[in-house]
């Protein structure tokens, strides 16, 4: 068990890790999208936890950086799908949004959200915790190319 | 009096209120090389403001805690340097 | 300008124009539950996306907005007309914003000022009717602006506060208290203040100013800042800033983008473990405690392990992490995830004790026996729909009109060659090759101009607002119907349209919509209905404005026409009522009988039928006393393109727009006419007037002797009128550039446009030149 195949997208890896962005701004998307292309993840987008939950359905993400607010499905209800497929239940999830309450993390956690970062996110931020929960090393120690 | 000129040095002691500030910086102004504060329980920020645009170095160590936790570290000269500049 | 920006403008006006339609609808319908959610949404989103740039102002007045509409939604504050009022403003206002952001990639100078009043009246609007309404402006959480800006901030605190954060998980605020210059007076003393703040982290302080030098310091001016980190919440916080909110702002920052913001500096002394490390370990506890549904549980357990296990790999834990992975094995298989908890929890204690140097060694072994799969390549979701830049649009546009005309060069090639160089067969080559370029240069027109159609809610959604307003300013009651926005037609049209529209509808609620109480005596609903209808009949766009209010009154009409100069007494009595009502459309009429500032300097109809007109329009109206009025306005679709039919005028060439052709047909000189000066000749047994274009344009060539003249049979300003020139020549689509410098100033033209062999085509304005 504890060499299921998921162990294999860990640390290091050749192919670039896939890296699912839900959020309905644009603006947001391009954003991270951006940030995180440029750490050389391979990058999708959906624009609501609906989308989200088919895309992850047909592809496999090492990471989701889900919006909680978004129109038609949010980013809780978003988590609780993915947890309760089996495909797709074990992909973790960092939750992001403008709400910065104690109360906001918590129903991040209770929704089976791994993490969560108040938005504005900065690049640094992002990108480092990003690589600490796909499990890459910080960029100076991986050899760039295998 | 919790200010007074002690030869090459200011010497602060207990509570230095406002007034103080106008004190240190005429002793500044005559030439005083440090500022000994091991005896200061609490500092006006009008005194602050004096030892952070004076360039004044610092000695020993403020007697309250919470000064020394934060204004230490605030304060550029380390406290046992003259100031040679 | 900067894509993520050019971004956020686009996305900014479509959820500012969402915002203001829900906002009005909300006012209708105060319980409609899906427009606050939409409203509230809007706001926020765009309130979020703006904290990703250094637009402070823009920011704060969302954020009040978003509170506004927050105690709307959940404290059940109803939402008043003023409310609305200063809501419509700050989207207003954030638009003009955008617009600034567009052109100069900057708000204006004067924007902090006004953010400031505006969020304080946003907050005043609802604070005045809810109960916690009183917190202040500036100390009000106002995260996502300034953190941007925090960066810089947390450049004044010690290096060493990465080894005090490193120890720390959750967030923290910043408070920047900025006292007042003059505090001292007031017998204050900031830093006493600074350093009462609980749960401080650091502290920090920086010169407003650059420091005077001791001769030229007023120590009793303060010329302080003080930078603190603290863990305490905002209340406990602003209770202590209570008397000088204004001096200090709180931000909350997670302890992980702190780390990252602060200047690295010296390297922490003790190899502590990366805090991010600690932080999210803490999370998959959090995680693994937190009660989940029986169907989530195994997908929580095995995200909160293998994010653990990733986050311990990653800060080079690769023994924790391979414990990590053998107690999530243990916990799955007995179905209790108190090994995995107490697994991560152990190595979360044992952290500091972990020597880096150990896990230092290769990757876990056995990696790359396992290689993954091989990989899919990077796939990006493409975008279902694209933005455009309008002026990439206009610019494909002009090229594809360019291509027009210089395929229209391609038939006097092939004329050329068989007539000058008599190669017939050359000749019929390139006239099958024009055939082909034509044929795909035609289809590349439609797809561009199929681009370039618009719904025309682009217009239609601003005048909900206009006529809320309109209707308040008046005192008048108008419920707006809006009936086939999603009717298309060219940018352009739909550009030209909303001047017109909008001169109509002031019109229609300054004269025609009665006040509530003459509708009552009259028996009608207190409430007028104006109607705003679109719908495509073949080629054409028709609009409808639909008022049920005053109706217009010909004999007032008439007299008013009358004493304006504008008909004489002959003509009032002659004057059928249909004639009456399209006097409204009449230069210089105007039927209010003071000006109002609602309807404009008595700038008449006039001025809708000449837009309407310019842009290949027609208006029609109908109207019954007492019971309203309807206009209608046709115009093209597109016009984008003219088609104009060419004419030879004593060989000279000049365009005539197709669309007021009917027919071409040769009169016998014979059976023209002559009625004192002027000419006529009978079309399927009606007079049809004759005039000579070349009288028209006052040419003086001689009137060519022929048996028969050709005659152009054009339908101008309601007339059926027929046009006597030398020769016909051909139908083409040509792009229309209105006449520039001196002679624009030239009457009867309505533009030129290039030929294919390179001569410039004047096409006519038949109806400026009849009427002059």
């Amino acid at each position: 068990m504890p060499d299921s195949p998921a162990q294999d997208r860990t640390a290091g890896a050749d192919a670039p890790a896939k890296i699912l962005v839900v959020d309905d701004a644009t603006v947001v998307r391009l954003y991270y999208g951006q940030t995180l292309a440029a750490e050389g993840y391979a990058m999708a987008e959906a624009i609501n936890g609906q989308e989200g939950i088919e895309r992850a359905l047909c592809e496999r993400f090492d990471l989701c950086v889900v919006d909680v607010n978004m129109p038609v499905m949010d980013g809780y209800a978003f988590v609780r799908a993915l947890r309760a497929e089996p495909a797709t239940a074990a992909t973790p999830v960092l939750m992001t949004s403008t709400q910065s309450g104690d109360v906001d993390r918590r129903l991040a956690v209770e929704a089976g959200a791994n993490f969560y970062l108040v938005k504005p996110v900065q690049p640094a931020a992002l990108a480092a915790t990003v690589a600490a929960m796909i499990g890459r090393r910080p960029a100076p120690q991986e050899g760039s190319s295998a | 009096m919790s200010i007074r000129r002690d030869g090459d040095g200011i010497l602060l002691e207990g509570v230095c209120p406002i007034e103080d500030a106008e004190a240190m910086l005429r002793h500044a102004q005559e030439g005083a090389g440090f500022v000994d504060w091991s005896g200061c329980t609490h500092l006006h920020a009008a005194c602050l403001q004096v030892l952070l645009s004076s360039g004044l170095a610092l000695r020993g160590t403020p007697a309250s805690p919470l000064l020394a936790q934060w204004l230490v570290p605030m304060l550029p000269v380390a406290s046992t340097q003259l100031s040679e500049a | 300008m900067n894509e993520l920006l050019a971004s956020f403008v686009t996305e900014a006006r479509d959820l500012l124009a969402e915002a203001a339609e829900d906002l009005l609808a909300l006012e209708r319908t105060p319980d409609d539950e899906a427009a606050i959610n939409r409203l509230f949404r809007s706001v926020h989103t765009l309130k979020g996306s703006s904290g990703l740039f250094d637009v402070a102002p823009l920011t704060r007045i969302l954020h009040a907005a978003e509170d506004m509409f927050q105690a709307v939604r959940e404290q059940g504050v109803a939402l008043s007309a003023e409310m609305v009022d200063v809501a419509l403003r700050t989207l207003d206002q954030t638009g003009l914003w955008i617009d600034a952001l567009e052109r100069n990639q900057t708000l204006p100078d004067t924007a902090a000022a006004a953010s400031q009043t505006l969020a304080a009246t946003l907050r005043a609007a609802f604070g005045s009717v809810a109960t916690g309404g009183a917190a202040a402006t500036a100390a009000s959480p106002d995260t996502a602006p300034e953190a941007g800006a925090a960066a810089e901030l947390l450049a004044c605190f010690d290096a060493t506060l990465r080894r005090v954060l490193s120890r720390e998980s959750g967030s923290f605020r910043l408070i920047t208290y900025e006292p007042d210059e003059a505090c001292f007076f007031k017998g204050e003393d900031p830093l006493h203040l600074a350093l009462q703040i609980p749960g401080m982290a650091a502290l920090a302080s920086t010169a407003r100013s650059p420091w005077q030098t001791p001769d030229a310091l007023d120590p009793f001016m303060c010329n302080l800042r003080f930078h603190a980190l603290s863990r305490a919440g905002h209340d406990t916080l602003e209770a202590l800033f209570r008397y000088v909110p204004e001096q200090v702002t709180i931000l909350d920052i997670p302890a992980a983008a702190l780390l990252h913001a602060i200047p690295a500096g010296a390297a922490p002394a003790t190899p502590a473990a990366n805090p991010l490390t600690g932080e999210l370990l803490s999370a998959q506890l959090a995680l693994l405690d937190a009660p989940a549904p029986e169907a989530e549980r195994a997908g929580r357990w095995a995200a909160a392990a293998d994010v653990a296990r990733h986050v311990l790999q990653a800060d080079g834990h690769n023994a924790a992490a391979a414990s990590v992975a053998a107690a999530h094995a243990e916990a799955e298989a007995a179905c209790l995830p108190g090994r995995l908890r107490s697994a991560i929890a152990d190595v979360l204690a044992n952290l500091a004790a972990v020597v880096p140097a150990l896990a230092a060694a290769p990757a876990m072994p056995g990696r790359d026996a396992q290689a993954r799969p091989a990989a899919e390549p990077p796939e990006r979701t493409a975008p279902r729909t694209l933005r455009i830049d309008q002026e990439k649009i206009d610019q494909m546009m002009n090229l594809v009109g360019e291509l027009i005309v210089a395929k229209n060069s391609l038939p006097f090639l092939a004329r050329r060659a068989e007539q000058q160089f008599g190669q017939r067969e050359l000749g019929r080559e390139i006239q099958d090759q024009y055939s082909v370029i034509d044929r795909i240069a035609q289809e590349l027109q439609g797809s561009v101009m199929a681009v370039r159609m618009m719904p025309m809610g682009q217009v239609f959604q601003r005048f909900p607002r206009l006529v809320r307003d309109l209707a308040r300013k008046l005192g008048k009651q108008v419920e707006l119907v809006i009936e086939g926005e999603q009717t298309e037609a060219d940018k352009n049209v739909i550009e030209t349209l909303f001047d017109p529209l909008l001169h109509m509808v002031r019109n229609c609620l300054d004269h025609a919509v009665e006040p509530p109480a003459e509708r009552i005596a009259l028996g009608k609903p207190e409430t007028a209905i104006v109607k705003l209808a679109a719908r495509q009949d073949s080629d054409q766009v028709v609009i409808e404005i639909i008022d049920d209010g005053r109706g217009l009154d010909p004999e007032k009409l008439k007299r008013k026409a009358y004493e304006r100069g504008l008909i004489d007494e002959d003509r009032m009595a002659a004057m059928s009522d249909h004639e009456a009502r399209m006097l409204i459309f009449a230069a210089g009429f105007s039927t209010a009988a003071t000006i109002s500032d609602v309807s404009g300097r008595g700038v008449g109809m006039d001025v809708v039928r000449n837009a309407v007109e310019k842009a290949g329009g027609r208006v029609a109206l109908s109207s019954e006393l007492g019971r309203g009025t309807t206009v209608r306005l046709n115009l093209p679709l597109s016009m984008a393109v003219t088609r104009v039919m060419t004419v030879t005028l004593h060989e000279r060439l000049f365009g005539i727009p197709m669309d007021l052709i009917r027919e071409t047909v040769r009169v016998p000189a014979a059976d023209i006419l002559r009625i004192k000066s002027s000419e006529a000749f009978l079309l399927r047994d009606r007079v049809v007037p004759l005039l000579r274009l070349a009288s028209l344009l006052e040419m003086t060539e001689p009137e060519a002797a022929g048996d028969d003249v050709a005659v152009l049979v054009v339908r101008v300003g309601g007339q059926t009128i027929g046009l006597g020139i030398t020769a016909f020549g051909e139908g083409m689509e040509v792009i229309l550039k209105p006449l520039a410098g001196m002679l624009a100033a030239l009457g009867g033209y309505a533009g030129t446009a290039l030929l294919g062999d390179g001569r410039v085509l004047l096409v006519l304005d038949l109806k400026e030149l009849i009427a002059t």
